[in-house]
Parts: structure tokens; C-alpha cells; sequence
């Protein structure tokens, strides 16, 4: 790793407001800590000294000293740790499960942070990946979102494939006895699969967050920085421009009449299966090597 | 003739269907990891980070989930907020500072001013609210306004009816039951080890290792677009860190004990060439061991699980352990003597080979 500009006066300043001495940490080991830090906040960059210095002050120093502390084996900065996160992890645990599935990932995450593997005879702790961009508190929650979403995940992976037709059986037959209706229904996906990959990025962020994670406005707002009322408007917006580029992809590339375009759209709403996410992610690649829409 | 109130309706029902559009574009990187995620959430990412985070979820069903159930999360309370009280009062500033930021910055106490245009690594936060009535979202927004409670209906069923809206559905269940299905067989590849569901400890030794092979700013082991080549290295390595965590070396280098879920234990007296089944007389899942002799080996796991050999593993002698707590570390000393260590962070010592506990 190439050496960051971090003197001697800006490490001691950093030693002192992080409070360090407190856990009779050593120097070297929070000096470690800052390069790791900043090594991976600044992609590899080498940083000038006022950018570097700026960024240190903006650290979570006092988190950052109790994690290399714990991280290092100091027991009374792992006494604290327990007693100050535990309830923060297990609340964190009881809102993502309140039936207490969490529970059992937030026990496992004290065994990584605390260290269990050794390499080389030093203790191998989680703590090593917390690098005070955020308060402790927030990576604890945003650790156990990671493995609870992948335990999620790995569960489904393991389910049985549903069966093609069942759910479509499932979901008003009637709707499907006619053959016009199918093709609509996956024109307007494939329109609105284009449309979704031509979006800029916060706009499909801000959509995917509101109708595929059901996030509130607020808890949207609080991601992107935005205003309640701001998000809102940026979602009526997007939702507009989604509209009329599915609609524009009838009309010019299926060469609907409008007509069509209105039956289009009725079929949606009539059709109440699942969506073929190969037809939408085929869409998607389609837009992406036409790019026919992409730069608007 | 259709309204285009009802037509944005008709894609509605599709977007609540399919949340993420496509797969992330090659070359848009790797998914976050827990730091960035983190640093999302708090401000702490350089603009262009941000920029990166922000195209990136944008197409990772993956990731969104994980976004989701970070900002899902209620906001830290009273004793954790009291933590920061103590050590600093930077965090009272923001008061009158804009309810967005406050409510922000109150769901995360910080040190630092929160809107403090000098902190480069903070989102410029310029919008304040226009007023003190709610929001108002244009119609079909309208209903969620509310914050949703947080919700764990692991089965939640996918409701592709009309008035799906209105029920309680998981975060990830319909990204999820969507997406993760046919997409992820594609990637499932490279993070083979991901395709066994690992139950506790050691699905978290798996994260653990997983973690060990992300040094840099995001988890490439875990992405779907990492080369193939690449990822199954990391996942070969992640898999070994993996196996390394539950093996238990003793002094001599020919004799190693591996343990596992279930009370599964192993010796093995070749350094690990071959390996022979014992009983441990437990269900338990072990979490670790500590053998201070070739002969003696500790082992600890959950519910105040504590086994003890002093035969090589001929015969396992389940130790009496006062507390049904969660074990995660052992460090013994000799037959009688050892330091566990439960996963609250309590540690207990016997002088006694486990009859009494201090
Ligand atoms: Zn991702």
C-alpha cells in the first residue's frame, strides 16, 4: 500500500479525539486503522494532505478506537462494546424478525467480532472491516441486514422452482382465453423493462425502493437525502416518464394502435399473474445493445 | 378511453412485481459491502462512492434488499443516543436544522455536526422541508405516507392481486420471490458455498470468511458480476477460512480435532490427511475448541455446550456449564483448567475441569 500523506501532529490529534488512551490502545494499531480507512475510502488514491485531513476529521474516531480496540484483544474495550451495542444489535435483530429468527444472527456476529479464527496466532475480528465511515451502530445493523437478506436468499435458492403454469392457472383464466392479451401484456413488461433500464440511476433507485422494498417516503427520503414531498414528486415524475415510454414503445417499435395501447394497458390490470422476469431482463439487455432510448 | 392515472396504475402493478429491471450492467461493480452500506446510511460516502452505491443498488435486487432492511430499522434509542450524549454533544446541533436532516440524524446520533458543510464526505443536504404539513404525494402515493412496520412474514405469499398494496408484504419477499428465483441460478455459480442454508455459528464463520476475502472497498466474492475465475478463488478461499475456524490445532502438528453443527466432531491424527467421526454425545452446534495437549481438547458451543476429552476423543465428557448461553470461544489452560467465552461477551473460568465456574 503506498504511503498517505498522515503526519505525526494529525495522528496524535486523531489518537486524542477518538479517545483512544481509554482502551490503552496503541498507536500504531490506530495508525493501521486510519490507512486501512482511508486506503479504502479513497479507492487507492493517494489523497493530498487537506483532502486526507478533512476526511480523518469526518470519521467516527471514537467508534474506530473502541473497534481496534476490541479487534486488538483489549477486554475492558470488549466489556464496553458488549454493553453498550448489545441492545443496539438486538434491536436491530427484533426489527428485521420480531419473532426472533434474528436473534440467532446477531449471537453469531459476536463470535466474528470477537474473533474466533486465528492467523498467525492474531485473532481474526470483524471489527478489522468497520473503518468509522459510519457510527458502530449503524455497521452493526447494516451487518446483520447483509446476512439476514442472505440467509433470505440462500433459503429461497433452495426452494422448488414454481411451476411455470400454476400460478397463471392460479390468477383469472379469463383473462387469458384470449391470445391478444398474453402478447399485450408482455409487450407493455418489455416496454416498461425498457424504460426501467433508461432511467438514471437514482430515479430507478427511488422507484425500485417504493414498489419493490415497499420503503416508506420518509425511509426513501432518508436514503437519498431527499425531502418526503421531494421524493414524492420525484416518483410521480419518474412514474410519468415510465408511462409514456412504455406507451411510445407501443405505438413506435410494437406499432400498436392506440387502441391497442389502450387494451394494453387493461390487460395489466386484468391480468393478475406473475411477471416473466426473463421477458423483462430480456428487454433489459435489448435496451442496453440498441441503446435506442437510453441517452434520452 | 384510459386515463393515464389508471395506465400509471396498470405499471404499477408490474413495478411492485418486479423491482429490480434487469441485471446490473457489466462494469457497474461489485455489491456493497456492510462498511459501505453503513456509510450509505450515515453520510460517509465521498460523492462519488455515492454515485457508484446509488447506480449499483439501483440494479441489484440484492442489494436494495439489504438497503431496505437497514432503513427499515427504527431509529436508535434513548440508551444508545444517551452513549453518544455522553461522549460528546455535537449531535444536539442539527435542532431547527431541517426536520429531514434531524429526523436522519437523530435515527443515528453522530459526533459531528451533522449538516456540517465543512464534512466532504457528506451528502450536500440541501433540500429543507416546504412546510409543516405532510407530504402530498400525488394520488396513488398517497398511502405511504405511514411509516410500514417492520415486517418478518418470511412466507409472505406472492400476492399478485390488485389490492396486494394494501397488505403488510415482506421486503423481500416480492423482490425476492421475483427476482432471486430465475435470476439467481445464473450467478449461483460463483458462490456456491451460498447454495446450503448453514444454520448460526457456522454460517457466520462462512460470512466471516466471506468478509476476509473482500480487503477492499466492496464484497466482490459475493456479486454476481465478479469473473468467474476470480470469484470461485474467493469463494475456494472464503470456503477454506471456513473449514480453518472449526478445526482446533493441539500441540502436536499430526493431531487436529474439526467440529461442527450438530455436535459434529472429528480427529483427525495425520495433520488433517484423513478424518475419523467421534461422538461428542451432542446436537449442539460447536463453535470452538482449544486443545492444550494431543491428548485433551475443549470444545464449546451453543447453550452452554461444553464437552472435554482427555482419551483423544475416545470417550467426550460433557462438562456441566451453569448458564444456557451461547458458547463462542475456549481457551484451555490443561484438562482442568479453561476460560470460556459466551457470546454476550461474558467469560467463565473452571480450575476444576468444569465442577465449578467463576
Ligand atoms: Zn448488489
Amino acid at each position: 500500500m503506498p504511503a498517505l500523506p498522515i503526519d505525526e501532529a494529525t495522528v496524535q490529534r486523531q489518537f486524542d479525539r477518538a479517545g483512544a488512551a481509554r482502551w490503552q490502545l496503541e498507536i500504531d494499531v490506530f495508525v493501521a486503522a486510519l490507512h486501512a480507512s482511508a486506503s479504502k475510502a479513497f479507492g487507492g488514491d493517494i489523497p493530498g494532505a487537506r483532502e486526507l485531513g478533512r476526511y480523518l476529521d469526518s470519521l467516527h474516531a471514537e467508534d474506530l478506537a473502541l473497534a481496534c480496540a476490541c479487534a486488538a484483544g483489549h477486554a475492558a474495550a470488549w466489556e464496553h462494546f458488549v454493553l453498550e451495542f448489545r441492545p443496539v444489535l438486538y434491536r436491530s435483530a427484533d426489527a428485521i424478525d420480531p419473532t426472533g429468527g434474528a436473534r440467532e444472527l446477531a449471537d453469531s456476529l459476536y463470535a466474528d467480532l470477537y474473533g474466533l479464527t486465528e492467523r498467525e496466532g492474531a485473532r481474526q475480528s470483524l471489527f478489522r472491516y468497520f473503518h468509522g465511515r459510519s457510527s458502530l451502530a449503524t455497521w452493526l445493523r447494516a451487518v446483520l441486514a447483509q446476512r439476514h437478506v442472505d440467509r433470505l436468499r440462500a433459503g429461497r435458492r433452495m426452494e422448488p422452482m414454481p411451476e411455470p403454469e400454476a400460478p397463471s392457472a392460479r390468477a383469472a383464466p379469463a383473462a387469458w382465453s384470449n391470445p391478444e392479451r398474453t402478447r399485450y401484456v408482455a409487450l407493455v413488461r418489455q416496454g416498461l423493462g425498457r424504460a426501467l433500464a433508461g432511467l438514471e440511476a437514482r430515479d430507478r433507485l427511488r422507484i425500485s425502493c417504493y414498489y419493490g422494498q415497499e420503503m416508506t417516503l420518509a425511509q426513501i427520503g432518508r436514503l437519498l437525502g431527499e425531502h418526503e414531498a421531494t421524493v414524492s414528486r420525484n416518483l410521480a415524475r419518474t412514474r410519468k416518464a415510465i408511462r409514456q415510454d412504455v406507451e411510445q414503445y407501443l405505438r413506435a417499435e410494437a406499432g400498436l394502435t392506440d387502441a391497442a395501447v389502450e387494451e394494453c394497458f387493461q390487460s395489466v390490470v386484468d391480468d393478475a399473474g406473475p411477471i416473466d422476469l426473463n421477458e423483462m431482463l430480456a428487454a433489459g439487455d435489448d435496451r442496453k445493445t440498441s441503446g435506442s432510448l437510453r441517452s434520452k | 378511453m384510459m386515463a393515464s392515472g389508471d395506465k400509471d396504475r396498470s405499471l404499477e402493478h408490474l413495478l411492485r412485481q418486479a423491482s429490480a429491471a434487469g441485471p446490473a450492467p457489466s462494469g457497474l461493480g461489485p455489491c456493497l459491502d456492510a462498511e459501505a452500506l453503513a456509510a450509505w446510511a450515515d453520510e460517509g460516502l465521498s460523492p462519488r462512492a455515492l454515485a457508484m452505491a446509488e447506480a449499483h443498488v439501483s440494479e441489484c435486487a440484492r442489494c436494495q434488499a439489504m438497503v431496505a432492511v437497514l432503513m427499515k430499522q427504527p431509529p436508535v434509542q434513548a440508551a444508545d443516543a444517551h452513549r453518544s450524549w455522553k461522549w460528546s454533544l455535537g449531535w444536539l446541533v442539527p435542532l431547527g436544522a431541517g426536520v429531514a436532516a434531524v429526523s436522519l440524524w437523530f435515527a443515528v446520533p453522530q459526533r459531528t455536526t451533522p449538516i456540517d458543510s465543512s464534512r466532504p464526505f457528506s451528502r450536500a443536504r440541501i433540500e429543507t422541508p416546504s412546510a409543516q404539513a405532510p407530504a402530498s404525494p400525488p394520488s396513488t402515493l398517497a398511502d405511504r405516507v405511514q411509516p410500514v412496520p417492520p415486517q418478518a412474514a418470511v412466507g409472505a405469499e406472492r400476492a399478485a392481486s390488485a389490492d396486494a398494496r394494501s397488505k403488510p408484504v415482506n421486503e423481500l419477499a416480492k423482490a425476492e420471490a421475483s427476482n432471486a428465483l430465475r435470476r439467481d441460478e445464473s450467478v449461483s455459480g460463483a458462490r456456491p458455498a451460498e447454495e446450503t442454508p448453514r444454520r448460526g455459528a457456522l454460517a457466520s464463520q462462512d460470512a466471516l470468511g466471506r468478509l476476509a476475502a473482500e480487503p477492499s472497498a466492496v464484497s466482490a466474492a459475493a456479486s454476481p458480476l465478479a469473473a468467474p475465475a476470480a470469484a470461485a478463488e474467493r469463494d475456494r478461499a472464503f470456503r477454506q477460512d471456513a473449514a480453518d475456524a472449526r478445526q482446533v490445532a493441539s500441540p502436536d502438528p499430526s493431531v487436529r480435532w474439526r467440529i461442527g453443527a450438530g455436535g459434529s466432531v472429528e480427529v483427525s491424527s495425520n495433520g488433517g490427511g484423513s478424518w475419523q467421526t467421534q461422538a461428542s454425545g451432542v446436537t449442539a452446534d460447536l463453535t470452538a475448541g482449544s486443545a492444550p495437549a494431543p491428548s485433551v481438547c475443549w470444545v464449546v458451543g451453543r447453550g452452554g455446550t461444553v464437552l472435554r476429552t482427555d482419551d483423544s476423543g475416545r470417550t467426550w465428557l460433557r462438562v456441566a456449564f451453569p448458564r444456557a448461553v451461547d458458547l463462542v470461544g475456549v481457551q484451555a489452560i490443561d484438562g482442568v483448567t479453561a476460560t470460556v467465552t459466551a457470546s454476550d461477551g461474558r467469560v467463565f473460568r473452571t480450575t476444576d475441569a468444569g465442577r465449578t465456574w467463576q
